[in-house]
């Protein structure tokens, strides 16, 4: 089975400027071993932020975040890769001043976009196209040591960086110009794109309530209390454990970590998240923050345990932890450990997407406690948390249900849809649409989910994505190829358990399953190229016997057609002069 | 789904000079105008513009077309025909090849299943693939739209679909590109 993969990716790169005169400055020897020191900065920069150094072109360097594996904050750490590697190079540059008398002039261009990916296990060798090209045309614009940050990337970060708009420019080869912005600065503790956790609530009254339950729990004792809540990216985790802190405040001494995207050491820094606040809630806690060497537990579990059972005498303790499918295993065993030792007046809180269990195979159902399933909101609910976000004037209900629809109940997916929406059209009522744009934000996050899946998953769900949202199981296993079509079931299953995929409604047939979101079924129908989603159409068409045949062959039909050269419509009509008695002449 | 029904809402609205009335009729046809200009096999710069002119004279006749504004795709179906045959000129017409299939080979390195597959559509009847470029447009037509950019009349679409998709399916397996996947 092919291999090959559509998948968005962020590109850096960097190149150094006036290399020519260096190089006649210079012994080439020397010119060499400065070069080789950027190179090795460049590299480490890179990886730490989890890109991968595909090539060096001359003196230039091309990071790709998103290969082998995408996250759902590339763009984010491709920008602050850039902005480290303009730092470190600053650093490097002092030396080089000292010891050769010269300095490197690094320019950075960082564009995000689609490309096709090839076989991770062939090197992940990749055709980059246009988002490569519009990379190096940015690194090319820029001036010595600045960096310019394409509109796809900046439309991902904007919340995280501060910039200021260049002129747009052309690349070669194209007609429509392409925004670029200066990066100034990266805030480096900011989400590329801030949650609005200060919107009103939203349903989950019920999930406030057994909260609650649990925190009388574990405050009338004998033990400590644990309870997981498991849900999707953006389905609400973290705005619930917020609105259950300001409530359970009233009675208890809050205490809250979360895990970041990335970097070493997750589970210390939570930790010393926790130590933090809690030395600033009661005297006996102020000894602990010492040495957090979460490597070795046993300098720090016995400690943790009996700071928060120090300050359970006076009030009960609430410890929340977010984002916890992101943390090493050894925070995963500090809460298996307190809630096997603390005792009582203390409740665990743990937030975590549904892969945590699969990440962590010892990590099983009973070590998570009481388990609360957040599941997206009624489609009533997102209505309402629209018209919340945005107000009733911008946000007429006609449209808020259509976006709640749209979202099918994530209130993240709520989040970002108006967002952008609210940034593309003029201000005044959003009216009713239809076929929105996925938000970027949207699209990097449901790209996540099907990455991480094996080859023989990912294998069955493109394959499902050719039959639709819905589909039988044997027509997926009689699209497989051969050796894969016994499993099919099986890696259905597996996939249901992991909440990917569902089981369907009785009414779309007896052994039907359904993506989860219509978008999982677009995103994983969309990465297959297109010749190969032609070929599974004509094979679908042949294995169906209903009036789904002409679906299939008219979609194999068209995107062959377009392989062949078919031009997709050029950019919307240019808005003629506004007809009707209103008119008013505009340019 | 009503779909009539919204672009009368949309038609009234545009008419009365409001944008967002306009764009969603653009919205709306933009992909049928476009896929009729090209099944006429006008090259992408003369499909623009009679893609153009045919949006121009909506703007100016919107206004008194009140009656057809259930039948909106319609008029513009059969407008964007006749402003595709008036660029194309009556002696192109006989001879001009649908959906003009690309005058390049595909490109260096496409060969194989790529080149196999690629003829697959280039040599499809004339007919077929005109009627297959507007037909699977997305949103897909209605037929009397289809009737109206192609001059067919709209009670035998569903056969002539029906016969071109069996006779595309054909061809695939003609070239036995549709058996196992490579590789797997």
């Amino acid at each position: 089975m092919q291999r090959e993969v559509r998948k968005t990716v962020s590109v850096v790169f960097s190149d150094v400027a006036g290399s020519t005169a260096l190089a006649e400055q210079l012994d080439p020897e020397s010119l060499r071993r400065a070069m080789t020191r950027y190179f090795e900065v460049a590299r480490r920069v890179h990886q730490r932020h989890g890109g991968v150094v595909e090539k060096f072109i001359g003196d230039a360097v091309m990071a790709v975040f998103g290969i082998p594996h995408v996250h759902e904050d590339d763009a984010l750490r491709a920008v602050r890769a850039a902005c480290e590697l303009r730092e470190e190079v600053a650093a490097l540059n002092r030396e080089l001043e000292r010891e050769l008398g010269v300095a490197l002039h690094v320019r950075t261009g960082v564009n995000t976009g689609l490309v096709l990916a090839g076989d991770e296990q062939e090197g992940h060798a990749f055709v980059g196209g246009d988002t490569v090209n519009v990379a190096a045309r940015l690194e090319r614009a820029a001036g010595a040591g600045e960096v310019l940050v394409g509109e796809a990337t900046h439309r991902l970060v904007a919340d995280a960086v501060l910039v200021e708009p260049v002129a747009p420019f052309v690349p070669r080869g194209k007609t429509a110009p392409v925004a670029a912005f200066r990066l100034l600065e990266v805030a480096w503790d900011a989400a590329g794109l801030a949650r609005r956790l200060d919107a009103p609530l939203v349903g989950r009254t019920g999930e406030l309530d057994a909260l609650d339950r649990l925190l009388d729990r574990a405050a009338a004792g004998p033990a400590c209390e644990l309870v997981t809540i498991f849900g999707d990216a953006g389905v609400g985790k973290s705005r619930l454990l917020r609105a259950f802190a300001e409530r359970a405040r009233e009675r208890a001494l809050v205490l809250s970590g979360g895990c970041p995207p990335y970097g070493e050491a997750v589970a210390a820094e939570v930790v010393g998240q926790l130590v933090a606040q809690a030395g600033r809630a009661g005297d006996g806690a102020r000894t602990l923050g010492l040495a957090l060497d979460m490597t070795d537990p046993r300098s720090i579990f016995r400690g943790v345990r009996l700071l928060l059972e120090t300050l359970a005498r006076a009030r009960p303790v609430v410890v929340l932890l977010d984002d916890v499918h992101r943390a090493e295993q050894v925070l995963l065993d500090l809460v298996e450990y307190l809630h096997a030792f603390a005792g009582a007046r203390l409740l665990l809180v743990v937030a975590a997407r549904r892969e945590l269990p699969g990440r962590w195979p010892g990590w099983n159902v009973r070590a998570a406690g009481t388990v609360l399933d957040l599941e997206p909101l009624v489609e009533a609910e997102a209505a309402e948390l629209a018209a919340g976000l945005l107000g009733p004037d911008r946000l007429p209900a006609g449209t808020a249900r259509q976006v709640a629809a749209w979202a099918e109940g994530n209130p993240l997916f709520v989040e970002q849809l108006l967002r952008d929406l609210a940034d593309r059209e003029d201000p005044g009522p959003l009216e009713p649409g239809g076929s929105w744009p996925v938000p970027p934000a949207v699209e990097a996050l449901v790209a996540v989910e099907l990455d991480r899946l094996t080859a023989d998953e990912r294998t069955v769900v493109e394959l499902a994505s050719v039959v639709g949202r819905v589909f039988d199981w044997r027509s997926v296993a009689a699209l497989a190829p051969a050796p894969l079509g016994p499993r099919v079931v099986g890696v259905l299953l597996a996939l249901t358990r992991r909440n990917l995929l569902q089981v369907a409604d009785r009414e779309h047939g007896e052994d039907a399953f359904s993506f989860r979101h219509r978008l999982l079924r677009d995103a994983a129908y969309q990465a297959i190229p297109k010749r190969e989603r032609a070929i599974l159409h004509v094979r679908a068409a042949d294995h169906l016997q209903d009036e789904a045949v002409d679906h299939h062959l008219g979609q194999a039909y068209r995107y062959l057609a377009q392989l062949a050269g078919d031009e997709p419509r050029p950019a919307p009509v240019a808005r003629p002069l506004r007809p009707g008695p209103a008119a008013e002449v505009t340019a | 789904m009503g779909a009539s029904i919204d672009v009368r809402d949309l038609a009234r609205a545009a008419a009365a000079g409001d944008q967002h009335g306009w764009d969603g009729l653009v919205e709306r046809f933009g992909e049928l105008v476009w896929s009729t200009t090209r099944a006429y096999g006008l090259n992408p710069g003369e499909g623009a513009n009679a893609a153009q002119t045919t949006w121009l004279l909506l703007a100016e006749q919107l206004g008194h077309l009140e009656d057809q504004h259930e039948r909106l795709g319609v008029w513009l179906a059969a407008t964007a025909r006749r402003e595709s045959l008036r660029l194309l000129g009556a002696a192109r017409v006989a001879t001009a090849a649908p959906n003009s299939p690309p005058a390049t080979e595909p490109a260096a390195g496409a060969q194989g299943r790529e080149a196999l597959l690629w003829r697959v559509v280039r040599e499809l009847p004339e007919h077929c693939r005109r009627l297959l470029r507007v037909l699977l447009t997305v949103p897909p037509p209605s037929h009397e739209e289809v009737s109206a950019a192609l001059d067919l009349p709209a009670a035998g679409i569903a056969a002539a679909r029906a016969a071109c998709l069996q006779d595309f399916r054909h061809r695939m397996s003609n070239f036995s590109i549709r058996t196992e996947p490579e590789g797997s």
